[in-house]
């Protein structure tokens, strides 16, 4: 492969003494992160079309917080973090990602990736990287100057907050890169891409606390997605962003998110062995 | 030449093959049974994350700037019913961008039908119905809700529904024509131009003034769903009587479409030489 | 018999942006917009009786499809002048549509998910066919094209050489006066390429059909149509008789011969034998070749001469090769004065 090629000569020389699947995985990253920089007006514009919302529920929250201080304990300045962090993080694996595998599914591209030494998921996370350092690093760049110098968002509740929070943000990139994997796993029974994705997009949303903060859904709603793995998208990093719940409960939320990965990786390795085998039977 | 179905009026001629195209391309649609559904659930699901937004705002506090949930249901079924019938019925104007680049738009121009008709039909999206379905509940729970229904609210919502749908229409149109002067254009920039109508989900004067006024002209969808809300729900002041002029917008922005459509038929080369 | 496709001087501008890459390029073009000028075609006449067939060549680029689209109303033309069947087709687009018919090779116009014969009935509807030719028609097409086992089937099943047949079907039920054919046979194999000419050729003779066809494929050519116009950077190369055009133009007809005994390179033992007669001998050692470029002059007698100066191991004749004389053509090869002379003859007769 041509950007093999040239990632790797780009690797400095310490790298001869891996082993050989994690040089295939940098180039892979390095290739889709080539990709998107090549796409960057488009990324660009992607990014500025989602910012829609985060206008309206600026202005939206602003108009309710004239009338009221607090809402489900939350005060205008912290809602606006939230809305903004939230878009940020959403942003870190966008719909390009999603149409990437989908379509490396759908053609077939899939059968020259799994020739590959490497792990298939790997090599599909590898590629969610490459796209997501320039498509959500951007996003979330954007949203977090912006946030600070237009929207006067709240700074991290203190330093050893923000280290967690740049931990769970890592974390939080490959929970929904994984559910995005699982989700485009779909695509070996049926064409309809959109439709998939959309209804992952939508579900990923409302139960990552993308939409509105968890806290403010109904007691019994908020009980059971409070414990799902989709809070690790956006509801536990910026959780520990805001400082809510002091220090100890961020350490906790961490370790949740963090095991939902494992149990995420595993579930994606075995649902990928049987929707492989189950096409290889089909003939398709 | 004087065969009989010359005769026929032009109009009907054309209003019966369009209808005949449409029911050809549901027909296809249908071939693909478990995409059908699927793809009137992720639309469905996509639209219910703003209404989840709604719902879960309105458990929280009572009202904003005095509308309740019931007069925001209706803008957002004023908002997504339009919508959903032009994913309905003119969606076509979304593949412009690759007809055109890739030079099958010559086939257009080389029936005897009117290019603006074959592009309208071009294809059929099926999570119009998904959008159209959910948009005629939330218009009907509203106005419910809010205990509107006076004498005149059903012929004034199918008068505001249909030029709503000719507004969107036509935005959809200009939006993707650009390809004609652009070929490079991604499709990014008419999706942002025609998401910009999720601002109308909302009451108007939620938003600073500048983009008021830029959401009643630039694209104007303020007048499918907010003006006309005003006048249903019998409040705003004097700017409810804008909410009568959303046929005469749509007419007007169909009538720039129309001429922009000239300029872009003029301005096609087609791919190779 | 009248012209039903008449073009005179034909010029088509295209407008290029000259843009330098990169976003800063992008926003400088947006400010102050600069582009270049493509002249695709420099002045074309081009004028086709009714019933005629006309293949329409020329190397990529050199303005046949722009031809095209300028016939059929989709280009409008710089300046010039076109009719088809009386019509302007670019102001007079319907109209225009219902007098002819364009096949686009590998782009089909039947409706991919539905059975052919749905799509065969819509059609007739869109083109306002009316109900009894509709069916004397389809009768004809259904017999001709052997198109009963596919009405059927939904285009997207169909193989190529099937869907073809079917789009032939599709262009011809509104019962067109000129026929565009447009590449017709790029990626057919070459049983269903003959089938192909076979069913156009008939459809030509049988219904009267004015034929125009572009084409890379010199079987088309060769087969469908008798007159030839060689576009060449935007302008008329040559119009006129394909066999003409073969004869005039191409590498005449050569004899190759392997001698008994060699000669050395340079030797004039052979051109002597043919003192003042329009051939051309060149060759080394054993093996040596006469070009006849004098038409009077037939190989028989070339090999009667050798024949009766040296010892003949091998006689081969060479005839050109239609390939040869195309390119032959395309390299501006073509003797324009003789041809231009020829041109009034052949479109006299």
């Amino acid at each position: 492969m041509r950007e093999r090629g040239t990632v790797s000569r780009s690797r400095p020389a310490r790298d001869v003494g891996r082993t050989r699947p994690r040089r295939g995985v940098l180039a892979i990253a390095g290739a889709a992160l080539q990709q998107a920089v090549a796409y960057r007006a488009t990324t660009a514009l992607g990014i500025a079309l989602t910012f829609v919302w985060v206008i309206i529920q600026y202005y939206l929250w602003r108009s309710v917080y004239a009338a009221r201080p607090v809402v489900g304990g939350f005060d205008f300045e912290t809602m606006r973090t939230y809305v903004v962090l939230a878009y940020g993080l959403n942003a870190l694996v966008g719909w390009r990602i999603a149409s990437e595998m989908m379509s490396s599914i759908r053609t077939g591209a899939v059968t020259l990736d799994v020739l590959r030494p490497i792990d298939y998921r790997t090599a599909q996370l590898a590629r969610a990287a490459g796209w997501g350092v320039v498509e959500g690093a951007l996003s979330l760049l954007v949203s977090i100057v912006v946030g600070l110098l237009l929207l006067r968002i709240s700074p991290p509740a203190g330093p050893v907050e923000l280290v967690l929070f740049a931990v769970s943000v890592v974390l939080a990139f490959v929970t929904k890169a994984l559910l995005v994997f699982l989700g485009s796993l779909l695509m070996f029974w049926t064409t309809n891409g959109l439709g998939v994705m959309w209804s992952l997009q939508a579900l990923i949303q409302v139960l990552s606390g993308g939409v509105v903060p968890l806290s403010l859904l109904p007691s019994a709603v908020g009980a059971v997605v409070e414990v799902l793995p989709f809070r690790g998208v956006v509801w536990t990093p910026v959780g520990i962003y805001l400082g809510l719940g002091g220090l100890g409960r961020g350490v906790a939320l961490l370790g949740l998110q963090a095991l939902w990965v494992c149990v995420l990786w595993f579930a994606a390795g075995r649902a990928w062995r049987r929707a492989f085998a189950a096409v290889e039977v089909q003939g398709g | 030449m004087g065969d009989p179905a010359r005769a026929e009026q032009p109009v009907r001629r054309l209003a019966r093959i369009y209808v005949r195209l449409r029911v050809l391309q549901l027909r296809s649609a249908l071939e693909y049974r478990g995409d059908f559904w699927l793809s009137i659930l992720g639309a469905v699901l996509q639209q219910l994350t703003g209404v989840v937004f709604a719902v879960v705002l309105f458990t929280s506090v009572p009202d904003v700037l005095g509308w309740g949930p019931w007069e925001v249901a209706l803008l957002f079924g004023l908002v997504m019913l339009p919508a959903g019938l032009v994913e309905l019925l003119s969606d076509g104007p979304w593949s412009l961008r690759t007809t055109v680049n890739s030079g099958s738009f010559d086939r257009v121009l080389l029936r005897p039908l009117p290019p603006a008709l074959q592009v309208a039909a071009e294809h059929f999206t099926v999570h119009g119905l998904g959008n159209a379905l959910l948009g005629a509940v939330l218009v009907v729970a509203g106005l419910t809700g809010a205990d509107a229904w006076r004498w005149w609210t059903v012929p004034f919502l199918v008068l505001t529904v249909v030029a709503g749908t000719v507004l969107v229409t036509a935005v959809t149109f200009l939006a993707n024509m650009v390809v004609f002067w652009e070929p490079s254009a991604t499709s990014t920039f008419p999706v942002f131009v025609v998401l910009t109508r999720d601002f109308a989900k909302f009451p108007l004067d939620l938003y600073p003034p500048a983009l008021q006024v830029v959401l009643s002209s630039l694209p104007p969808f303020a007048f499918t769903s907010c003006f006309p809300a005003l006048l249903l729900l019998d409040r705003g002041g004097s700017l409810r009587w804008l909410g009568l002029a959303t046929p005469l917008v749509a007419a007007l922005v169909a009538l720039l479409a129309a001429v922009a459509w000239r300029a872009a038929l003029r301005r096609y080369e087609g791919a190779g030489h | 018999m009248a012209d039903v496709v008449v073009a005179d001087a034909l010029t088509k501008q295209f407008r290029r942006p000259d843009k330098t890459p990169g976003v800063r390029g992008a926003v400088r073009h947006l400010v102050r917009p600069s582009f270049s000028h493509v002249e695709a075609l420099r002045g074309v006449s081009l004028h086709v009786a009714e019933g005629e067939s006309v293949a329409y060549i020329g190397p990529n680029g050199a303005g046949k499809s722009t031809t095209v689209k300028l016939l059929t109303g989709v280009l409008a033309p710089t300046s010039g002048r076109v009719r088809v069947c009386g019509l302007d087709p670019y102001t007079d687009r319907t109209a225009n549509a219902r007098n002819i018919s364009v096949v686009f090779g590998q782009r089909t116009q039947l409706w991919w998910d539905i059975a052919v014969l749905e799509s065969l009935r819509l059609l007739a509807d869109i083109y306002s066919v009316p109900a009894a030719s509709y069916r004397s028609t389809m009768e004809e097409l259904v017999d001709v094209l052997d198109l009963g086992p596919l009405l059927a089937v939904p285009a997207r099943q169909l193989s190529l050489g099937q869907r073809m047949r079917c789009d032939l079907a599709a262009a011809l039920l509104h019962s067109p006066r000129v026929f565009f054919l447009d590449e017709p046979t790029i990626g057919l194999d070459v049983s269903v390429k003959a089938r192909f000419r076979d069913l156009v050729g008939r459809m030509h003779r049988e219904r009267g059909l004015t034929v125009l066809l572009t084409s890379h494929d010199l079987g088309d050519i060769e087969q469908l149509c008798p007159r030839v116009v060689v576009i060449d950077r935007g302008l008329v190369a040559y119009d006129g008789a394909y066999a003409r055009l073969a004869a005039e133009a191409g590498h005449r007809r050569r004899v190759v011969v392997t001698l008994a005994d060699g000669l050395p390179e340079g030797s004039t033992v052979l051109s002597d034998l043919f003192a003042g007669e329009g051939v051309d001998v060149a060759g080394a050692g054993a093996s040596w070749t006469v070009r006849i470029d004098d038409p009077a002059t037939t190989p028989g007698a070339v090999i009667a001469r050798l024949a009766a100066g040296v010892a003949l191991a091998d006689v081969r004749i060479e005839e050109p090769s239609a390939e040869a004389v195309i390119r032959q053509v395309y390299e501006g090869g073509v003797p324009g004065a003789a041809l231009s002379a020829t041109v009034e003859q052949d479109r006299g007769a």
